[in-house]
């Protein structure tokens, strides 16, 4: 290798270590970062004995670097929720700065043989236009995609398909996306409600070239008292006892927004999303907390 | 019927949605003889100890968040609050008040001999919409250890003469633990102006 060449590396190599030392003492940081800076750590450790026999190129590095820069930036709430809740069984972080969603492990791994096992990684990488609201949902259901992609090609559209409503909505694209939607078997919707919708609802208003199997049963009945609620001013987040779906709110969001901005009043969008985001928390809190509540009752 | 709500009172205006409390997780421990037990919510507010010397809401140089870091929970984790600390959070719900009916906070008496204080400005106006915001404090010797979803307050709420009308002070429609606006106080600004005196 020429001097030059190992000088440049070596420099790199440097900075690589500075920036992770700063995170790791940087209390600020977001707890989801904090599993990938120790396996960072492990990593960089487990490599300081063989970098000098390991062929290592200048770009292997980069990579490294480019996922501690992009860690130092501020975590985004609403990217993060969705990909928690939504997203494959890993940990999937939103960062910017790289170019395409990747398997950190796989990545690391591929290059470096010794790199330690840690959690399951998924890097998705998020634009600087994306909107950190549950509102931005184009961009929610593009992340969604992008991480779904990584566990195969069949499932790369789970994250479009679980927000259509709220898209449709966002994009006026309703047969298309209902099409599409309906090719989901992943919803966990009730049976009984579903074929309720679909032969009440859906399929009177379909076009006549939709085939039977293509209906898509929308949570109507949910979206449009999530929406009235919204327009009281009230966050949807229980109906009874029962936590209301975030993909229903986030759809009756948007609807809001429609009717709001038909009328000119976008100065109201503020209100809507604060209490969309509400909505969507708390009904994850109810969800979370009826589910524990039963489990109790039963062990005794 | 004018005064302190009874349970059934406070019932009969959920159910006409009057009073809207949003989510409601369980009514049936919530509810007391004339009060509504409220839950602690999932995100903390905390002064930023040694990083600004002190805080003057008339005359600060510094933006109001400068003082503060937030801290969001999910269920089942923990938020330690120390003795001496003062942090503020806000109720899991969202009420919606009715035009007649204001509301006290108070803490439950379970959480207050533990040494937990959760409110030191408890008055919620009629109209009022949003979550309300609790001063917490842990005036006891120990660390105590709180989960959101704790039932650690309650409202009690009142009845006025007459209609009062629509809220709109500097807290309507908070959804979050919200920091101080004292700084948005207009007499303030010449209750710290010394020019000329």
């Amino acid at each position: 290798m020429e001097r030059g060449q190992k000088f440049q590396k070596d420099l790199l190599w440097f900075h690589i270590k500075a920036r992770l030392k700063n995170l790791l003492e940087e209390r600020n940081v977001p707890k989801s970062y904090r599993g990938l800076l120790q396996e960072i750590e492990e990593g960089i450790e487990a490599t300081e004995g063989c970098l000098e026999s390991a062929r290592l190129t200048s770009d292997d590095l980069l990579v490294l670097d480019l996922v501690l820069k992009a860690l130092e930036e501020p975590l985004m709430y609403w990217p993060s929720r969705l990909l928690r809740l939504y997203g494959p069984p890993a940990n999937c972080l939103a960062l910017p700065y790289i170019e395409s969603p990747f398997s950190f492990h796989e990545r690391m791994a591929s290059v470096w043989p010794w790199w330690p096992r840690g959690s399951k990684h998924l890097l998705i990488p998020i634009e600087p236009t994306v909107h950190d609201s549950p509102l931005d949902v184009t961009s929610l259901a593009h992340l969604l995609d992008l991480a779904w992609s990584l566990e195969g090609e069949d499932r790369a559209r789970k994250g479009s398909l679980l927000l259509a409503p709220a898209l449709a909505i966002k994009e006026e694209d309703w047969p298309w996306i209902s099409y599409a939607w309906a090719s989901s078997s992943t919803l966990p919707w009730d049976e009984g409600v579903k074929s309720w919708i679909e032969s009440n609802l859906v399929r009177p208003s379909l076009p006549p070239w939709f085939e039977d199997e293509d209906i898509a049963p929308w949570p109507w009945e949910q979206i449009c008292w999530a929406s009235s609620q919204l327009l009281s001013g009230l966050p949807p987040c229980q109906r009874g006892e029962s936590s209301v779906e975030i993909v229903s709110i986030l759809a009756a969001g948007l609807l809001v927004c429609a009717y709001l901005s038909s009328g000119g009043r976008i100065g109201q969008f503020e209100e809507t999303e604060k209490l969309v985001a509400f909505a969507c928390d708390a009904s994850i809190f109810v969800a979370t907390y009826n589910r524990r509540k039963d489990e109790h009752e039963r062990r005794l | 019927m004018k005064g302190v709500c009874s349970a059934r009172e406070i019932v009969e205006m959920l159910e006409s949605g009057d009073l809207v409390v949003t989510p409601l997780l369980d009514i049936k421990r919530q509810l007391g003889r004339a009060s509504l037990d409220v839950r602690l919510g999932l995100e903390f507010v905390l002064f930023r100890r040694g990083y600004i010397p002190s805080l003057n809401a008339g005359r600060s140089r510094h933006p109001i968040a400068d003082y503060y870091d937030r801290a969001r929970l999910e269920y089942g984790d923990v938020f330690v609050l120390h003795p001496g600390q003062f942090a503020l959070s806000s109720t899991l719900e969202f009420f919606k008040l009715p035009s007649d009916v204001m509301a006290y906070v108070i803490g439950r008496s379970s959480w207050g001999r533990l040494g937990l204080v959760i409110a030191t400005a408890t008055f919620v106006d009629p109209n009022f919409r949003g979550s309300i915001t609790l001063e917490l404090v842990n005036e006891g010797e120990v660390p105590l250890v709180l989960y959101p979803g704790t039932r650690v307050a309650q409202l009690v709420f009142h009845r006025l003469n007459e209609p009062a009308p629509p809220y709109e002070g500097k807290y309507a429609l908070d959804t979050r633990a919200t920091a101080s606006k004292a700084h948005r106080d207009e007499e303030l600004s010449w209750l710290s102006d010394k020019e000329g005196y």
